[in-house]
């Protein structure tokens, strides 16, 4: 959590030294066009609505794909196949060829961004919550199935608030990435909803003001949204991950 | 009073090259526990098979051939026998309260007084670190108390505690010993150790737990120097 706000701020730092102080810049708009272009956003595009929007994207994604990742790694059948069997690494594709195409195939549907997402949110949180397990010394394993006589109920009942932990912190480190993919198949969207979809008028004016604004506005949400799930996860999760 | 009885007992793992590796083959064993010999130390050299071989006796491994009786009568399907590891073993991610009722079927109420037998009162709610070896394995304990078995096998867990830790976890095991039921069972590498915890010795000569000699260590006509010398004569031998 430091490390990345320290990265903002310098961000934040490196921002404010070129668009408030150095004034005399031919590229970068001043702070007064920023600020106007978030107002002219908020009025003219429906900014909160968008934003909102974005948010409940994003927060369907990670509660769909936690709710999912859950029911498929506490049974214990099918978290044996996907860790023994199931190579991750090998299905790293071009995933941005990808959403084009299922972009394509869903042009129709309005939930398209939230279903190509979660396709492919749902993978990586997977492997990297597996790549946690696979983490857990083997003799916590060996000490938990000598205190009972099913082997597997031992394993689950170690393994499920691990699991819940480990997801719920790979969420908190891919906040990024989910809202990276949410704001990418908003912008190929047709249905012109979302920061998404306010980027592609960005992009269509080609308005560096509003370009700043935008990303000035997903860098705070994001930063929020860590917040708020450090927040949980150190509420309920309250050992070192 | 409590046997258990080792049968013919063979061992041997496939390592990731699918090569068959074999541990210890056709192992005879009589260990027997009764008021004077509460807790029974295995001494063998390092990489021969205790841990195997206490992994066995617990029910995590299963032997390629041969049988382990308890009291004459093969393990029932009900009976725990806990397996405290070498590496610390208390999970984590549950507080030391979670972790000793992690075993049981029900809430026990008797768990407030494992807290308290193990020296953990005011803990209850405390997460185990990596830094804190003998609070981790009081927690171990506590939790294989909590399932009321009749044997506990420890698997060298002393082996990474500083010296002060280690003599109170030895001393702790020996309050358990004297004031309850229990039988330990301890397989070290460390022949000071298994002097210093067991009543008796079983040493284990050889690189596949070939044979064995028991030694005691209550006999007060010897010294600790004299038990260690002839223990050294067997391993020799």
């Amino acid at each position: 959590m430091s490390k990345n706000l320290l990265v903002y701020v310098v961000i934040l730092l490196i921002f404010h030294l070129i668009i408030f102080i150095l004034p005399a810049n031919q590229i970068f708009p001043n702070g007064h066009q920023v600020l106007s272009a978030v107002e002219k956003l908020y009025q003219d595009y429906h900014l909160l609505f968008n934003l909102l929007y974005t948010l409940t994207n994003v927060m369907l994604v990670i509660i769909v794909s936690l709710i999912l990742l859950v029911l498929l790694l506490n049974n214990s059948s099918v978290r044996k196949f996907l860790i023994k069997k199931i190579k991750f690494e090998k299905f790293v594709l071009p995933f941005i060829f990808l959403i084009f195409l299922f972009n394509h195939w869903f042009v129709s549907f309005e939930y398209a961004p939230l279903l190509i997402a979660t396709i492919f949110y749902l993978p990586y949180l997977l492997k990297k919550t597996i790549d946690g397990i696979e983490l857990i010394p083997k003799n916590y394993f060996d000490a938990a199935k000598s205190l009972f006589i099913e082997k597997d109920k031992a394993e689950s009942k170690l393994l499920s608030p691990r699991i819940n932990s480990l997801s719920l912190f790979e969420v908190y480190k891919s906040l990024n990435f989910v809202w990276s993919i949410i704001i990418f198949c908003e912008f190929l969207s047709p249905f012109e909803k979302g920061l998404g979809y306010l980027l592609k008028i960005t992009f269509q004016y080609w308005s560096i003001e509003y370009l700043i604004s935008l990303s000035l506005i997903s860098l705070l949400s994001i930063t929020l949204l860590k917040a708020f799930f450090h927040y949980i996860e150190k509420k309920f999760y309250p050992w070192e991950n | 009073m409590f046997e258990i009885e080792i049968k013919k007992l063979s061992f041997s793992f496939q390592n990731t090259n699918g090569i068959s590796k074999k541990i210890f083959k056709d192992l005879e064993q009589k260990i027997h526990f009764d008021k004077e010999n509460k807790i029974i130390s295995i001494y063998a050299p390092f990489a021969s098979g205790k841990s195997s071989l206490m992994k066995i006796i617990s029910g995590i491994e299963k032997q390629t051939s041969g049988e382990i009786y308890f009291n004459n009568l093969k393990k029932s399907e009900d009976e725990i026998i806990p397996y405290l590891s070498t590496s610390p073993s208390s999970f984590p991610w549950l507080n030391v309260s979670e972790n000793i009722s992690f075993g049981m079927k029900a809430k026990n109420p008797d768990i407030s007084k494992i807290i308290d037998f193990i020296g953990l009162k005011g803990y209850e709610d405390f997460y185990p670190t990596e830094d804190s070896l003998g609070f981790r394995f009081r927690i171990s304990l506590g939790r294989a108390l909590a399932v009321n078995p009749k044997l506990i096998v420890i698997d060298d867990s002393f082996k990474f505690m500083d010296e002060v830790t280690k003599s109170e976890s030895l001393q702790l095991c020996r309050k358990i010993a004297d004031e309850s039921d229990l039988y330990f069972i301890y397989a070290t590498s460390n022949i000071f150790d298994a002097i210093n915890l067991g009543d008796s010795v079983l040493v284990f000569r050889g690189l596949h737990l070939d044979s064995s000699t028991i030694v005691s260590t209550k006999n007060s006509l010897k010294t600790t120097d004299e038990i260690i010398n002839q223990i050294l004569d067997l391993i020799k031998k």
